[in-house]
């Protein structure tokens, strides 16, 4: 819009903080409001429309289950610009869509921020054309279902959020709508952002792959909760500067679970002692990524502690023994939470770049975030990656193939330690013209996204005019095939008599350290699809055999590698790959699939979920 | 061959020697008859078996009629020319949809019809006892089907799960909360335009044929259904019509409402004791229907799924009263009707100016655009919210399967023969929250669920085998007899039939995974509804049991297959 007047910096958005029970509570009414500033729309992005529809998301109000059409808030109403949009309240609709759509786009900036880039969501593979279809905007359905759920739909591109009927006293309502729950709008964003991400992060291939999917949305909603400043500091003067002791903030969903299951949280991520072995008996994947999660929280508390010690010191108090705080203190206090909250969750968020494309473990996760944090903060004055080192230990989630827990072996390792030199000559990249500028509009890096992709496969997969001792080395750092050779596996999927190979993404990125640190990288993913079965025998003769063979797959297994390039320097920095002949880990994902009788009563496979990003799984 | 039977039969006799005191040995044949008309009516009985024994040798056989994706059992116990008759279930799946793409299960029908007329004529119009496992269609249904043939039947006693009590409140609650969603699940059923919407509403209108058909159904639920005022039951009863006429046919004081830990005696002269299992009387448990991964089926309140089903029937339904309102979520200042498939103007109350309303109309027509523009993939939501009408059906399901009134009919030798209906998880685990007195004695030894489980010679496999109603640790497991040998009362090429989009193999029955197990605790010893007789045959040489077949039915192999035990 031109105008003669500049443009403000920021809209405000009236929210529910946590969820409307918080505000219906004497206790916590005092923070139960939040107002999210979301950066005011710029000339090149799509102009806010009543919905709210923007440049990253529509807001669709259809009811079907009651059959309504709710009307669409228009946020640029005058009277509610003036007011900061309409007022929290539950029977109102449009201040659903208000809600829902705010703490969704302030997801969406959180990890645009950490991230360096914008977000993008994944494409929608068209069957008929067999091509990637940019997926413009999310959908989000505040009122799809009326059941206690909520999901991130994979086959729609879009959020559903379920509303029904409580009995249970404690819940406050007697309707409950999810989308009026801060957690779960933050967690299904989440699982939103990470698919376009990591497209195949949502296969089953091992019991870390669907709980890595779980867990990382509740760090996200976890730690936004300390971006929540009056509810931090009611709760750091209440508890004396302590943040260890289960409350709202660390717990998840509260009306949810009072309406459903009549417990305070849906899930507490404080108070449970770190047990090693708890890890390697738990299989239910919100229950395993509930480990890790509470891995993340531990090393929020230590960072949290470690810097505030010595405020606490100066205030002669000592943390958590009921002493009335000095407002200074609380303010500082809560400074210091707010911003050890955000150091962790953005370190979360920028080690989604440092993992695997396909098939990320638990371990792998704590590798990608002391690495990414190490590229950018190459010393670590409050020990932030030892906190988290020793956290992820304490919760029995280890590394296999370090030498040891500390940081410095947590780093992935370099091209020139995995194969003694760096055998990777990038010299050639300038050669392909890729499109490194940085672009503004969501459309354009689309189109430059998937260029780029174009050329890094060609780029690739055109083999070495002069040395094929070149294209080994590429094979073996990549842990996948460019070409059938004599121990290729033949149930690698090919075309033209070629293994396939896809070009999963390449996207640029530009981040800030704290001391002004300026690191601009090329990330490029890669991967590659191998047939398998169930039996053994039935493997070893597809691996061996020639041409397609006979028999219909089982299921796919795929390996591939994300490659980390320096455009400082055009040096491969990192090869953190997953092989497409590693058969142990394809023996691991067929008892996963085909044994799963572990996992129950009965005889019977775990069936196949048509959604597996529910909040609560439909029992049958 | 025929000697390895016998050191079987020898093991189990000196097992039974060891068992501490055996209550029937004693009693064997000299026992006074509790019952005089089961008496009365056994020694006017000429012995009917098809082969039967020498004077004076007791067998007991069980008979499964064949070619019925549906239970229909008949266990006989005979002594010279006496013979008891219990009937354990008469049904067969209904089919739905047309007979060309269902041609097994069209067949079900006349199949069942011939089952019955065999039945009859076998036991000459009486049994001493039936058995209704539980208010499902595959189990009920042949008194329907074949109800002439049933007009002249009569019945000693009637034995059902105590969920079926009328005095009893817990089982009135629990059955008044399946009525009212079932009643809701057939009036949203009945919404042509739902049906239409895929997946989900197929799989309900599936499910409610276990309760006898959306005809019945509909009846019950706009209270049209009459009782049949001539003590016969009418071509469109539903199951609950099916228990109230054999109560009726048996007479008040014949019918036994049974609880877990009961102990109940049958065969002739009231010879044997039969262990109840289940289901249970704790409400969790009957409602855990599939086997816990996490705690996912424990986040279900129950009461509040059926009233939001019958909300949603108040605003979609077909039939039955119209709403009150309540089923809305926002007050009528919020409310805009829509109906995508049929367009009416949304009946607007409102006070504010027109200006106002015309830029508010034309937000929503935008965004209303922006919903029903076609993309290249579908993402509209018209039905995903039928899910949760889905999901109750399936616990409705659940929970009926779970009623199922599973017994251990104990031999004299303390052998058992395994009969659980199509109980699921919640009723097999708990069978162990009781013991079971061995004997008659008060305060006496007790037996676990172990113990019985262990003398299992024979497994009625539940629910035709499908994945969830067989236990692995706690069940099938336990079942270490040598002797083992399973029935199967399942007709592959009907449950392959019922096909939707999200099961395009239809029903998995048998369940692939159990029946390789069954296969290997048996030693191959199953019969199948659908079995080939020859290999059933080679497979049963060396059983204990004795294994014949009746006479064909059309070109559909024989009707009934009846395994035979000498017990003494």
């Amino acid at each position: 819009m031109t105008s003669r007047y500049p443009a403000p910096p920021a809209r405000r958005l009236r929210v529910y903080a946590f969820d409307p029970q918080t505000a219906s509570r004497l206790g916590s009414v005092d923070y139960a409001y939040a107002t999210i500033s979301l950066p005011w729309e710029q000339a090149w992005e799509d102009k806010l429309q009543p919905g709210p529809v923007n440049e990253y998301v529509e807001v669709i109000d259809v009811d079907p289950a009651s059959g309504q059409f709710y009307d669409p808030v228009d946020l640029n109403n005058s009277y509610l610009l003036a007011q900061d949009g309409l007022t929290p309240s539950e029977g109102n609709p449009q201040f659903h869509q208000q809600m829902v759509f705010a703490v969704a786009m302030k997801i969406i900036r959180i990890f645009e921020r950490a991230l360096g880039r914008k977000v993008i969501w994944a494409p929608h593979w068209n069957r008929q054309r067999r091509e990637y279809e940019p997926v413009d905007k999310l959908r989000i359905y505040p009122h799809a279902l009326r059941e206690a759920n909520a999901y991130y739909s994979m086959e729609k591109r879009a959020l559903l959020f379920g509303y029904f009927r409580s009995t249970n006293a404690s819940a406050g309502a007697s309707w409950i709508f999810t989308a009026l729950s801060h957690d779960i709008v933050a967690h299904e964003t989440t699982h939103a952002v990470l698919d376009g991400l990591h497209r195949r992060y949502a296969e089953a291939t091992s019991v870390d792959s669907l709980a890595f999917h779980e867990a990382f949305a509740d760090i996200v909603a976890l730690m936004s909760h300390f971006t929540l400043s009056e509810a931090v500091s009611a709760h750091i003067q209440q508890k004396g500067g302590s943040l260890d002791e289960a409350s709202l903030l660390s717990g998840l969903a509260e009306q949810f679970a009072r309406g459903t299951v009549g417990r305070e949280s849906l899930r507490q991520y404080v108070g449970h002692k770190p047990e090693p072995e708890l890890l390697a008996v738990t299989t239910e994947c919100h229950d395993r990524g509930a480990i890790l999660v509470a891995a993340v929280f531990d090393a929020f508390l230590t960072i949290y502690k470690a810097r505030t010690d010595d405020l606490l010191r100066i205030g002669n108090v000592t943390r958590g023994d009921g002493k009335r705080l000095n407002t200074d203190l609380v303010a500082r206090l809560t400074r210091e939470a707010v911003k050890s909250a955000d150091h962790v969750l953005r370190m979360c968020i920028r080690a989604l770049d440092y993992l695997p494309p396909v098939d990320v473990r638990f371990g792998e996760f704590l590798r990608a975030i002391i690495t990414a944090d190490n590229d950018l903060v190459p010393d670590d004055p409050h020990n932030y990656r030892i906190a988290f080192a020793e956290a992820f230990r304490a919760r029995g989630i280890l590394v296999e193939d370090c030498l040891s827990m500390s940081p410095d072996n947590l780093l992935w390792e370099s091209p020139e330690q995995m194969f003694g030199k760096n055998p990777l000559e990038i010299d050639d990249l300038d050669d392909i013209d890729l499109d490194l500028e940085a672009h503004y509009t969501r459309a354009k890096i689309l189109e430059s996204s998937e260029s780029n992709r174009a050329r890094v496969w060609e780029w690739l997969s055109t083999p070495d005019p002069d040395n094929v001792s070149v294209d080994l080395d590429w094979e073996r750092a990549l842990g996948l095939y460019f070409m059938f050779r004599e121990k290729t596996p033949r149930s690698i999927f090919s075309s033209d008599g070629y293994p396939s190979v896809e070009v999963h993404s390449v996207r640029t990125t530009r981040r800030a350290g704290p001391d002004g640190q300026d690191l601009r990288q090329l990330v490029i993913e890669v991967t590659q699809r191998r047939r398998a079965y169930f039996d053994p025998g039935e493997q070893d003769k597809a691996d061996v055999g020639k041409g397609p063979p006979a028999k219909e797959h089982d299921f796919i297994f795929r390996g591939g590698a994300t490659l980390i390039i320096d455009l400082r320097d055009s040096k491969l920095r990192y090869a953190i790959r997953k092989c497409v002949d590693d058969d142990e880990r394809l023996d691991e994902q067929r008892k996963l699939l085909s044994n799963p009788e572990g996992f129950g009563f009965t005889y019977q496979p775990e069936s196949g979920e048509r959604e597996p990003f529910a909040m609560i799984h439909r029992g049958h | 061959m025929a000697a390895k039977a016998k050191t079987v039969k020898k093991k189990a006799a000196k097992q039974s020697k060891k068992a501490p005191r055996s209550a029937s040995a004693p009693s064997k044949g000299r026992r006074p008859a509790p019952d005089t008309r089961s008496t009365a009516e056994a020694t006017d009985t000429p012995a009917a078996a098809a082969a039967p024994p020498a004077d004076g040798a007791s067998t007991v056989s069980i008979r499964m009629y064949r070619g019925l994706l549906g239970d229909f059992f008949l266990v006989r116990h005979t002594v010279g020319s006496r013979a008891f008759k219990m009937l354990i279930d008469c049904g067969v799946l209904q089919c739905i949809g047309s007979e060309a793409a269902k041609p097994s299960t069209a067949l079900g029908k006349k199949r069942i019809v011939a089952n019955v007329a065999n039945f009859i004529d076998e036991c000459e119009g009486h049994v001493d006892l039936v058995v209704a496992t539980h208010e499902h269609y595959d189990h009920l249904s042949g008194f329907i089907l074949a109800r002439e043939q049933f007009e002249h039947f009569t019945i000693g006693k009637v034995w059902l799960a105590w969920t079926e009590d009328r005095t009893d409140k817990l089982a009135n609650n629990y059955r008044n909360k399946t009525k009212k969603a079932l009643a809701a699940l057939v009036r949203l059923a009945l919404n042509p335009a739902l049906a239409a919407g895929g997946d989900s509403m197929r799989t309900v209108s599936d499910l409610l044929q276990f309760y006898g058909g959306l005809d019945s159904l509909r009846d019950d639920a706009l209270g049209l259904a009459k009782p049949a005022d001539d003590g016969n039951l009418s071509g469109n009863a539903s199951c609950e019509a099916v228990l109230a006429w054999l109560r009726k046919r048996a007479g008040t004081g014949n019918v036994s409402f049974l609880k877990p830990g009961d102990v109940v005696r049958w065969g002739l002269d009231d010879m044997f004791r039969a262990y109840v299992l289940g289901p249970p009387r704790d409400d969790e448990l009957l409602r855990k229907l599939d086997p816990s991964k996490g705690n996912s089926e424990v986040y279900l309140a129950r009461n509040e799924d059926v009233e939001n089903v019958v909300g949603l029937a108040a605003i979609h339904g077909k039939g039955g009263a119209e709403g009150d309102g309540k089923e809305q979520p926002f007050t009528r200042m919020h409310q805009r009707p829509y109906n995508r498939d049929n367009k009416k103007p949304g009946d607007r109350e409102s006070d504010r100016n027109e200006a106002v309303e015309a830029a508010a109309a034309m937000d929503r027509d935008e965004i209303i655009a922006r919903y029903e523009r076609k993309q290249s993939f579908d993402r509209s939501i018209d039905h995903e919210w039928l899910g949760s009408a889905e999901t109750l059906a399936l616990k409705i399901d659940g929970d009926v399967n779970n009623t199922s009134l599973a017994l251990a009919l104990e031999l004299a030798d303390k052998s058992v023969l395994l009969f659980p209906g199509d109980a699921q998880v919640g009723n097999w685990l708990s069978w162990n929250r009781q013991n079971y007195p061995a004997d008659d004695k008060r305060g006496g030894p007790v037996l676990r669920i172990e113990d019985i489980l262990a003398r299992a010679i024979f497994y009625k496999v539940g629910h035709h085998a499908s994945h969830n109603a067989t236990l692995r640790e706690r069940g099938l497991e336990l079942m270490t007899n040598s002797s083992l040998v399973a029935m199967i009362p399942v007709v592959e090429a009907t449950a392959r039939e019922q096909k939707t989009t999200k099961s395009p193999k239809g029903w998995a029955m048998p369940y692939d995974k159990l029946y390789q197990r069954l296969d290997q605790r048996t030693n191959g010893r199953i019969i199948r509804g659908d079995g080939d007789p020859t290999k059933e045959q080679i497979k049963f040489k060396d059983s204990v049991f004795k294994l014949s077949y009746g006479k064909d039915f059309e070109d559909k192999g024989p009707l009934w297959t009846e395994l035979r035990l000498d017990v003494g």
